[in-house]
């Protein structure tokens, strides 16, 4: 569809969702009972109502209440592991109604609610109209699978790493990357939290879900992103009582334990959750790409040398502690939390494999502090209030001072004299360095939201972003007061949305509006002699800027099966200091005027499901996506060379790309047991600079794929399930998945050497939890083929490997 | 599991595995079936990335024979009919002087200073010849490099050590800059690196203090005896009085560019040790000696190399070239072409030439303008022995660019100088070295941005 009708279109839905606003008010209280034949209550059963989704959970005794329901003819649907579905239909035409319901108890043993109000919750968001993925960590968190996995195997999603786990992460979202993408802990910039809290080691078991928005961002996450962003939220302090303990052994010494427990007093409301984890792995896997070379003393190189990785290992040690009230009188949630971790990362290679590191490795450590408060019907009805701030005191150390070069056998290049070969600049990566980074963050996001009648919500947004760093080299130690040229950063940003449930709850609309403000400082200091004296000037200079963005999401179930959902927002990339400020050290010259980044994102899918047929389910969905992005931010190089010779860079705004892609997937369900899933995301990111500026003729590689995307990827997985395989009561999982990415180029012209070539990972797991419902056990061989797997810039991932995992967890102790 | 849902299982592996079988990569037939010939004049072209004439995407190869070369109805496109020369950015080829070998190393990316040597066969047809060499350790991923001599590759890195000062901020006193030199020598008929070294290169007293330093060089060359290299030199002057502090609280001097350019420098070594170094000083023009991607220096039949200068600009009378004496392994300081008196110009810059026997050279140049900017694009014949030049005619001066020029190709009495616009079609031009006859050869198809940059 052509963008401005797209755009017009969606105009159309946004005034019919104002208009119709007028023409309702009454609402009424469905509540009632769920229990199965013999009076016993169905606790934590889902019930929804349809169309709409308005859903909630039945409490111990059974019982349900859903409010604020438009007037109207629904459907009733009550699932649960213990019971049979149900579906009834039900007509509200008065204020106060009461449904009791009497089910068929499943033959299935015990229930797990966990999962039921998380895929309620995951379809909640799904429809809401924005493409959003829900990754669910459930199943994950007693495999042995880390969070990144999860997230590679997401429609859409690639997860660039260069090595094994702890090393360095870029996600591309339907071929958006870098800083175009965000990502978020709770709403919360990761950044904030250190490079020792990330997706490296945040165990699948201290997630709820993450979500995982591609392009169009809700409102509640803020932030100067064109290319989506992925929220991970964490495990809220309000379930049941338990305590969960899990240690994981396997392949290249891996090891890792984690450990969580939550306690809440029904009567105070008190709670208290304390996690931690540690993982510690040597990464020492065997390559043999042809980017793996061995170097002769002459130079002479051979390739596809099979070696394995000798300085790759990763510790990182973290813990968090929150404590407050939940579901109390004054506040739903009210927690003070703390976090600490602590990482050691050794870097084996730059971006590619072309040269090993040795002894460069990167340490970082963190204390945030958090205070998390949210209330609905805070004073009135209506209103709610959600505070999340969090102060953080992180550090970074590099160090990096071996001046040897290395062979990829690990050991240390001789010349033809015999001698040790030095790296060209005194160090692995450049320069000798023991940088030490100290950061303190604040960051405060703030949501006021007011429901001003049934199923219309306005709400206020915003973020508040402050950055003071502090940089020393130990290598070259400056008193607390020498001076130095820095930079300082600040940034706010207002968004507010209107959301809107309209046509019976049928239609769903979300407008919303940014705003971005963002200050940025240098302070440079010049020196110069004077008539033999010594003269220190300071030069600041500040840039202050604000821009705005848009955007709509709009969802409608034409039927309670067939959900249409769509989104579009114009999303902003704001300068960066260097690029506003220049850098002299490199050769950047400033450039005061330069403009944000701007990029129109349009999304639009059709989830289908689920659909059943006796005892078949099915679910189909399909995100068609649509970016421009325009006013690229790119560094113009200064060709004609002066006299000195010096090259001289300036950023501008030059530049037009494009990615149109489609995105879809496929479950099947058969009764409980098995599930087969196959995703697939395929996009063009195209170079639109249609002509050459200075002569008017026609780009050669105008609307040609960018290289070094992989921009045809397919998942796919089954899981099977046995009940009282072995033991009665016991249950046993088989997990297949497969990967599939295409070959992509990594340069313009076409070229045997610069492919990456078509790559097939397949893994395969089981799991088995013992009749007493405490102890699971799971076993995972990844890469099973042991076939050659790389990242963007060719580096080669683990080959086949094992692990072995026990969860052990108790449940509802008092 | 019963067979039912055992069909379910194997339903959703055929989906994923049809899904995978739909995108089978497709291969184009190649349909350049060259045939056999004594002497293969290889064509190269540099591609644009994102931006015009950058030449950031790579090299392009393509062969004929030396009449396909010379006949204006013969039409080459080397970006779409030739081959890969494997570099992320612009391959810097060297060729034998027979045409038979083709010698790069790949400028940055992964592999950048990895050595590897092809074989010409026509058209499209190069192959892999011997072992790659990787330089990197020695001299950079983007090592300066040339055949120095038949056979023989010299790959060369200079940079600027920091610079010394003495004292605290703000008290502090400029002292010199030093530079770091890296040569190795390549074997290239059997490719392996045959000698390497590094050492701390220092200018004199007086020249340090005024803030001096080499800060690249390029463009090593064996002389005739063949028991030294000559390496051209870029001189940079820092400002001693004037620094910024760093966001590392280390004063940066600040570049200097008012002040007179340094005299022109070469730094020489003994070949084939490469020790002994030395810095040789021209005292007849300010400029560098380290050229940008195009040889700027030969061993003439009279045993003296012959080293063109640039960035004198206007004010310093343009490119020079200088000559280094057989006998001193030292400027010859009686001696100095001025292109810009041999043609009458004013500002030339020599963006390539070739020594091409009995004193007589072929130079590619552009003219420095008020700006001080090069622009457009000249050919002309000179003799070095009696001073003079003639300026060839040539279509879209104005709009010719040479900057990326890499090579001047000659067999026989025959060199040949590729000439294009940026991003538009042009033609190969022989030129006769006895006669200065001019002709118009083949026709080179061209494409947005890119440009035609050596002939081999």
């Amino acid at each position: 569809m052509h963008p401005r009708k797209y755009l017009a279109t969606l105009l159309c839905a946004v005034f019919f969702t104002l208009c119709s606003a007028q023409g309702f008010a009454q609402t009424a209280t469905l509540s009632g009972t769920v229990t199965v034949s013999s009076g016993q209550p169905v606790a934590g059963a889902s019930v929804m109502l349809k169309p709409g989704n308005r859903a909630t959970m039945t409490d111990e005794k059974g019982n349900y209440t859903l409010a604020n329901i438009p007037f109207g003819d629904y459907v009733l649907v009550v699932t649960s592991l213990e019971i049979q579905p149900i579906e009834t239909p039900v007509a509200l035409n008065r204020a106060r109604q009461r449904r009791n319901l009497v089910a068929t108890e499943n033959d299935a043993t015990q229930l797990d609610e966990a999962t039921v109000s998380r895929s309620t919750e995951k379809r909640e968001i799904e429809t809401q109209g924005f493409a959003v993925a829900v990754v669910e960590t459930k199943e994950a968190s007693v495999r042995n699978i880390q969070t990144n996995e999860l997230l590679d195997r997401t429609v859409g999603v690639r997860v660039r790493q260069s090595g094994g786990l702890g090393s360095e992460i870029e996600y591309n979202l339907n071929g958006m990357t870098g800083r175009s993408v965000g990502i978020f802990i709770d709403g919360i910039e990761i950044s904030t939290y250190g490079s020792s809290f990330n997706l490296n080691n945040i165990p699948p078991a201290m997630i709820d879900r993450i979500e995982v928005y591609k392009g169009v961002l809700p409102a509640h996450l803020s932030g100067d992103l064109l290319g989506g962003a992925i929220n991970i939220v964490l495990k809220k302090g309000n379930a049941a009582n338990s305590m969960t303990a899990a240690v994981s052994y396997g392949s290249f010494n891996t090891l890792q334990a984690d450990l969580s427990g939550q306690y809440r007093n029904p009567k105070s409301g008190f709670t208290a959750k304390v996690s931690g984890f540690y993982t510690s792995t040597d990464n020492d896997y065997e390559q043999w790409g042809k980017f793996s070379k061995y170097i002769e003393p002459n130079g002479v190189v051979t390739r596809n040398f099979r070696t394995k990785r000798f300085f790759d290992g990763y510790r990182t040690l973290g813990g968090r502690a929150e404590l407050g009230f939940t579901d109390v009188n004054w506040a739903d949630v009210a927690l003070l939390g703390y976090n600490i971790s602590d990482s050691y990362n050794e870097i084996q290679h730059g971006q590619t494999m072309g040269t090993p590191y040795m002894g460069r490795t990167a340490e970082a450590q963190a204390h945030v502090l958090s205070l998390n408060y949210s209330k609905r019907n805070l004073f009135t009805n209506g209103l709610s209030l959600n505070v999340n701030g969090v102060y953080s005191q992180r550090n970074t150390y590099v160090q990096d001072t071996i001046p040897w070069a290395y062979n990829w056998d690990g050991s240390i290049r001789m010349d033809l004299n015999g001698n040790p070969v030095r790296r060209p600049d005194g160090a692995q990566q450049g320069d000798p360095a023991m940088a030490d980074i100290d950061r303190h963050i604040t960051n405060i996001r703030t949501n006021l939201a007011y429901e001003v009648f049934a199923g219309h919500r306005l709400s206020l947004n915003h973020v508040f972003y402050t950055i003071d760093r502090e940089d020393s080299d130990l290598l070259n130690p400056m008193g607390p007061d020498a001076l130095k040229s820095t930079n300082g950063l600040s940034k706010n940003v207002f968004s507010f949305n209107y959301e809107a449930q309209t046509f019976k709850g049928r239609l769903r609309t979300n407008a919303f509006a940014k705003i971005y403000q963002q200050s940025v400082q240098s302070l440079t200091y010049k020196g110069s002699v004077i008539n033999g004296q010594a003269v220190i000037t300071e030069n600041r200079i500040e840039d202050s800027r604000s821009n705005t963005g848009y955007g709509l999401a709009v969802s409608y179930s034409i039927t309670p099966k067939t959900v249409l959902i769509t989104s579009a927002e114009r999303a902003v990339r704001m300068p960066h200091d260097n690029e506003i400020f220049g850098n002299p050290d490199q050769n950047v010259l400033a450039s005061p005027a330069i403009q944000p980044e701007v990029s129109d994102n349009y999304n639009a899918g059709l989830r289908l499901g689920t659909f059943r047929f006796n005892q078949h389910g099915l679910d189909v969905s399909g995100n068609v996506f649509w970016r421009n992005v325009k006013d690229r931010i790119m560094p113009q190089t200064n060709e004609l060379i002066s006299q000195q010779e010096i090259e001289q860079t300036q950023y501008i705004n030059l530049g037009l790309s494009q990615s149109l892609g489609f995105e879809g997937e496929i479950t099947y369900r058969y009764k409980d047991d098995l599930t087969a899933m196959v995703n697939f995301s395929k996009f063009n990111s195209l170079f639109k600079q249609e002509f050459d500026p200075e002569t008017g003729q026609r780009m050669t590689y105008y609307n040609k794929q960018i290289p070094n995307e992989p921009f045809f990827t397919v998942n796919g997985n089954i899981h099977y399930r046995f009940r009282n395989a072995i033991q009665r009561a016991s249950e046993l999982n088989l997990f297949y998945t497969l990967g599939y990415v295409h070959p992509f180029r990594t340069v313009w012209p076409e070229s045997d050497w610069f492919v990456t070539p078509a790559q097939y990972l397949q893994n395969v797991g089981a799991s088995y939890r013992f009749p007493n419902r405490k102890l699971i056990v799971s076993v995972d061989l990844k890469n099973i083929l042991n076939a050659e797997i790389y990242d963007n810039f060719g580096v080669q991932k683990p080959g086949r490997a094992m692990y072995l995992k026990l969860t052990y967890t108790i449940n509802n102790f008092q | 599991m019963n067979n039912n849902q055992m069909k379910h299982a194997f339903f959703g592996a055929a989906v994923v595995a049809i899904t995978i079988v739909g995108c089978a990569k497709e291969n184009g037939p190649d349909t350049d079936t060259p045939g056999e010939a004594d002497r293969w004049i290889t064509i190269s072209g540099s591609m644009m990335d994102e931006k015009p004439g950058d030449g950031n995407a790579g090299t392009m190869v393509y062969s004929v024979t030396p009449e396909q070369a010379k006949d204006p109805s013969v039409s080459i496109n080397v970006f779409d009919k030739g081959m890969h020369v494997k570099s992320q950015r612009t391959a810097r080829l060297q060729a034998s002087v027979d045409g038979k070998f083709l010698y790069n190393i790949q400028y940055t990316g992964d592999d950048g200073g990895i050595f590897h040597k092809y074989t010409v066969h026509g058209g499209k047809d190069f192959r892999r010849d011997g072992a790659e060499v990787a330089t990197a350790d020695y001299v950079s991923s983007s090592p300066r490099w040339l055949k120095a001599l038949e056979g023989v590759g010299i790959a060369v890195r200079g940079t600027a050590n920091d610079t010394k000062y003495t004292g605290e901020l703000p008290n502090i006193t400029h002292q010199y800059t030093s530079t770091k030199i890296d040569a190795i020598t390549l074997d290239l008929n059997d490719p392996k690196i045959t000698k390497t070294t590094s050492f701390e290169l220092r200018l004199s007293e007086v020249e340090e203090a005024a803030g001096y330093h080499i800060w690249r060089i390029d463009m090593p060359v064996v002389n005739k005896a063949k028991d030294k290299v000559y390496i051209g030199a870029g001189v940079r002057k820092l400002d001693p009085t004037s620094y910024t502090i760093g966001d590392d609280g280390v004063p940066e001097f600040d570049s200097d560019n008012d002040a007179p350019a340094a005299w022109a420098k070469t730094i020489v070594l003994d070949y084939p040790s490469l020790e002994n170094p030395k810095v040789i000083t021209s005292s007849q023009t300010r400029g560098s000696t380290n050229g940008y991607r195009s040889t700027m220096q030969y061993v003439g039949d009279d045993g003296h190399v012959y080293q063109a200068t640039i960035g004198e600009g206007i004010e310093g009378g343009g490119s020079k070239i200088l000559r280094i004496s057989k006998d001193t392994d030292d400027y010859d300081n009686n001696y100095v072409f001025s292109l810009d008196q041999a043609l009458g110009v004013t500002g030339s810059h020599i963006e390539a030439w070739k020594y091409a026997g009995n004193g007589i050279g072929i130079v590619v140049y552009s003219l420095v303008n008020g700006d001080g900017n090069r622009v457009g694009g000249h050919i002309a014949r000179i003799d070095l022995n009696n001073g003079t030049g003639t300026k060839y005619s040539i279509p879209n001066e104005a709009d010719l660019k040479f900057n990326q020029i890499q090579s001047i190709g000659i067999d026989g009495d025959d060199a040949y100088v590729a000439v294009a616009p940026v991003g538009q079609d042009g033609n190969i031009y022989i030129f006769d070295i006895q006669t200065g006859e001019m002709s118009v050869g083949a026709k080179l198809i061209n494409k947005t941005g890119n440009q035609y940059i050596g002939v081999y």
